[in-house]
């Protein structure tokens, strides 16, 4: 102790206030305060993190449909003409096969 | 109980408190209160300046010792560690107020003024006179060094004692209390009485 101090005696001498009465009530009103801002704060998130996932849907909901298509009648005429064969003259093809033949029974008999 | 024995000392009592803290109990943290709360108000406002602000940082050093008091390992004496948590509180306080003087550099760097000159006059008790001007000159000090002040002169802790709630060695302690009181020698004078 510094009992005999000139600085410890002037300053025990100076009037420091009392310690004010409803102090333990008011560290219990902070304590709860600060109790109900930790709740409302999770109570935000939570909210939040609910209306993310709800408006994000990951278990998918209605697959994609198509986009609707536009029936057009099509007249039987040009049905036909869309879906005949094409014009190939006979004769020609069986001209092209006889001279694929003799190419190669000339190549064969060159080899031999 | 925390207001009668020294801040170092062990206490059982404060131990089993702060355990009881720590598990949750209200009625402990009462009992805490009432303990300590005179101590951490006296060193607020030597701190502080000012009675409002004062109680306001004890409220929320309380606050900090509730919601920290489960990193206590016992390892310092709960009194200790107790006075520790709310002496940073007290100093964040009193940051806080110095941010504010950077704002409005007339406000709260001036000694305090007394209200009443015709009072002042009147006032002859020479003792009152002195912890006057010392309360002002210890206002010019830097908040540690009035709460390192106050916990040396006026609680009559030891340096060892204070260093554990500090968080500083004894060596730096008694530098900066030395220089505390040139300081205060600055402010009142060479040939004041009180140094």
């Amino acid at each position: 102790m510094n009992s005999s101090d000139p600085v410890a005696d002037a300053l025990r001498s100076g009037p420091i206030p009392p310690t004010p009465a409803n102090l333990a009530g008011e560290v219990r009103r902070r304590l709860r305060r600060r109790a109900l801002r930790q709740r409302g704060l999770v109570a935000v998130l939570v909210a939040a993190v609910v209306a993310a996932v709800l408006l994000w849907r990951p278990w998918g909901g209605s697959p994609v449909a198509p986009p609707d298509l536009a029936v057009v009648e099509i007249p039987a005429e040009e049905i036909e003409v869309l879906f005949a064969p094409p014009p190939i003259d006979p004769l020609a093809i069986l001209t092209r096969q006889d001279r694929s033949t003799m190419l190669a029974l000339s190549r064969l008999e060159e080899a031999k | 109980m925390g207001s009668n024995g020294a801040i170092g000392g062990a206490s059982r009592v404060d131990d089993d408190l702060l355990r009881r803290c720590q598990a949750g109990d209200d009625a402990a943290l009462g009992e805490l209160i009432c303990g300590f709360q005179d101590r951490l108000f006296r060193l607020a406002v030597r701190v502080l300046g000012d009675p409002a602000r004062a109680e306001d940082a004890v409220a929320d050093a309380f606050v900090a010792v509730w919601s920290r008091c489960r990193s206590w390992r016992g390892d310092a004496a709960a009194a200790t560690w107790i006075c520790r948590v709310a002496y940073r509180v007290v100093l964040d306080h009193a940051r806080e107020r110095r941010r504010w003087w950077r704002i409005f550099p007339s406000a709260g760097r001036e000694p305090p003024v007394p209200a009443d000159p015709a009072a002042e006059l009147a006032n002859r008790d020479r003792q009152e006179h002195l912890a006057r001007r010392l309360a002002e000159a210890l206002a010019t000090l830097p908040p540690e060094d009035r709460a390192l002040v106050h916990l040396h002169y006026y609680e009559g802790q030891s340096l060892a004692e204070i260093a554990a709630v500090l968080g500083a060695s004894r060596d730096a302690l008694k530098m900066r209390l030395s220089r505390a009181r040139g300081r205060l020698r600055e402010v009142l004078g060479d040939g004041d009485e009180l140094l």
